[in-house]
């Protein structure tokens, strides 16, 4: 609906929405400007603007060639950590999720909140006591000791609760189990179905946390060879500020933004699921 | 099929209903069984171990047990409280701005009074889709001197001794990195709450010849008050836990090891080797967390009208 409002403010308002996008935009803007720079060009050509000559090919050929290609192994590490947890954190919250929406008997219900209230414990505060598991498994500086820990999304399982409350209907459920269908059959060809919207979401999420999480790998890893990029990075960083070793802003510059484009990526093509269609109509159709 | 069909008083299709019954209480189990492993196992058994630990002191890799004596050093370690002022100061500035500019975002998105919202979404929601670190590690060089644009441009402007990283602003300017991420987000959040809002309201509302600011304020700031509530409580649990940003400033500036409580508890774990004082950090971290979540809920939150 339009409501009325003069173009005066209408003016002013557009003008301090611009003003805040450029807020928003401009880091990015500098990042993706600067991985066009060389190290010498990034200081003596600070103004946001692309340099005399574009360096992003020699960057990027640095990049992922520097020290036998270790940033490549870390994007491969990224992809696979985040991959994994999400497949098997979406997996898991799915089913769960659908549980508590579906069938909802009373002992079910003292779960659901105690892993509702779970949302509120601090994932950080979980990293240390996951640490000293991880060590008495033998697990510390290994892929699973970061893919299992991720494999846990309370959030996930309360997201696709409330989608499966209303999104996917009782009566359809009931048909098919009229229609002679076992409980499995039920949930994974007719609930699954509806429950796409959800399961996507909570994919999204699951993969997005993962691949950000830095606390859980800086902890868990201790050789460069497991790391993901974003661990890499902190680590090109620390090598970085400590100042005698080569100069690596352009590289930490152009793998900033390469470990970005996953989750760009991601992002533009999930945006849809990011808001709910409810399928609650689809009973009546 | 069959089953249903017949009458429920007739004994045999009492027990087959019984059995079926009881068939969908096993598969309610069974469809909860891969999560609940997980979450037992790296969820609720990590607490217990955490917790046993934090009950220890390792003199020379020995374990004695020395029952809460490293919870009672927490409550008296006044590194532990300047961290958790360091968030508390934090908190107390960096949300309310955030949430109000998250607010004024959406609210203004939602009336449409802009052109090109969609396009703004977007790029609103773009610092959203950079992992936090890389966010860290940008604004950490934009406020660094010399690779800067900013920190140029300032100097060019004759404030040269301006500094982005010294001890007294650099709160501000991990705040500022905070806002930056997180903002778009939850305008996001509350525009989609928004747009969740039933019009029938609104409509009435504008035939009664209400003005927007009427409507914003009257009928849809109270409907999104659930929404404000629980971004609220995220923030306010998550800012107790600043990590991320600090950490990688730190590098860039000279920071405390305990600037921040989880800064604090990595350091005195990974740097300092004591394991066990670190759980015990961690508990009481969690503790102060939860009760502030807690707080919130009870007291902070818009009270039901019971009638309703």
């Amino acid at each position: 609906m339009q409501t009325k409002v003069p173009l005066s403010s209408r003016a002013s308002v557009t003008f301090l929405f611009v003003l805040v996008a450029i807020y928003f935009v401009f880091p990015l803007y500098w990042l993706v400007i600067s991985a066009f720079k060389t190290n010498a060009q990034l200081f003596q050509f600070i103004q946001p603007w692309f340099p005399p000559h574009l360096s992003l090919i020699k960057n990027l050929v640095e990049l992922f060639s520097y020290d036998s290609g270790e940033y490549t192994r870390w994007l491969a590490n990224s992809f696979l950590y985040a991959g994994a947890s999400a497949i098997g954190a979406t997996f898991f919250a799915t089913l769960a999720g659908y549980s508590f929406a579906k069938y909802d008997y009373k002992w079910m219900r003292t779960i659901f909140w105690i892993i509702l209230g779970s949302i509120f414990v601090p994932v950080t505060a979980l990293v240390l006591p996951v640490f000293v598991l991880m060590e008495s498994l033998h697990l510390i500086n290994t892929y699973w000791g970061v893919i299992l820990p991720s494999l846990v999304s309370p959030f996930g399982v309360y997201l696709t609760r409330i989608y499966a409350d209303q999104g996917v209907p009782d009566a359809l459920l009931e048909a098919a189990r009229i229609d002679g269908a076992s409980e499995w059959t039920v949930f994974w060809r007719v609930a699954s179905r509806l429950l796409m919207p959800a399961t996507a979401t909570v994919f999204l999420i699951t993969f997005v946390g993962t691949w950000n999480n830095f606390f859980l790998p800086l902890v868990i890893l201790n050789s460069s060879t497991k790391f993901p990029a974003i661990l890499g990075l902190n680590l090109w960083n620390s090598i970085n500020a400590e100042g005698h070793a080569k100069l690596m802003y352009n590289m930490i510059i152009t793998g900033a933004v390469v470990a970005t484009i996953p989750l760009a990526i991601s992002f533009i093509l999930l945006q849809r699921y990011w808001r709910f269609g409810l399928t609650s109509g689809s009973v009546t159709g | 099929m069959d089953v249903l069909k017949a009458r429920p008083t007739s004994q045999v299709a009492k027990r087959s209903l019984h059995r079926m019954n009881v068939k969908r209480h096993v598969y309610a189990f069974v469809f909860l069984l891969p999560f609940l492993i997980v979450f037992v196992g790296f969820y609720v058994i990590p607490i217990i171990i955490g917790f046993h630990l934090a009950l220890f002191v390792s003199v020379f890799g020995v374990n004695h047990f020395v029952w809460f004596q490293n919870f009672v050093n927490v409550f008296t370690d006044p590194n532990f409280y300047r961290g958790l002022l360091t968030v508390l100061l934090f908190a107390v500035i960096q949300i309310p701005f955030m949430v109000i500019f998250a607010l004024i975002i959406a609210f203004v998105l939602n009336s449409r009074i802009v052109k090109g919202s969609k396009l703004f979404r977007f790029l609103v929601f773009l610092p959203y889709a950079v992992p936090g670190v890389v966010s860290a590690l940008l604004w950490g060089y934009l406020y660094t001197p010399g690779i800067s644009p900013i920190v140029g441009a300032l100097r060019h402007m004759g404030l040269s001794s301006f500094t982005f990283l010294g001890p007294g602003v650099v709160l501000m300017s991990i705040m500022n990195i905070v806002t930056w991420e997180w903002t778009g987000y939850n305008s996001i959040v509350f525009n989609s709450s928004l747009q969740a809002q039933p019009v029938e309201l609104e409509e009435a509302a504008t035939i009664e010849g209400a003005s927007w600011s009427q409507i914003v304020l009257r009928i849809k700031f109270p409907l999104l008050l659930p929404t404000v509530f629980l971004v609220l409580i995220f923030s306010v649990v998550g800012s107790l836990q600043l990590f991320n940003e600090p950490f990688i400033i730190s590098s860039m500036t000279s920071l405390p090891y305990y600037y921040t409580p989880n800064m604090y508890i990595y350091n005195e774990a990974f740097s300092f080797g004591n394991l066990n004082y670190a759980a015990a950090l961690s508990f009481v971290l969690a503790l102060f967390t939860f009760l502030a979540s807690f707080l919130l809920m009870r007291y902070a939150l818009p009270r039901r009208n019971n009638n309703a």
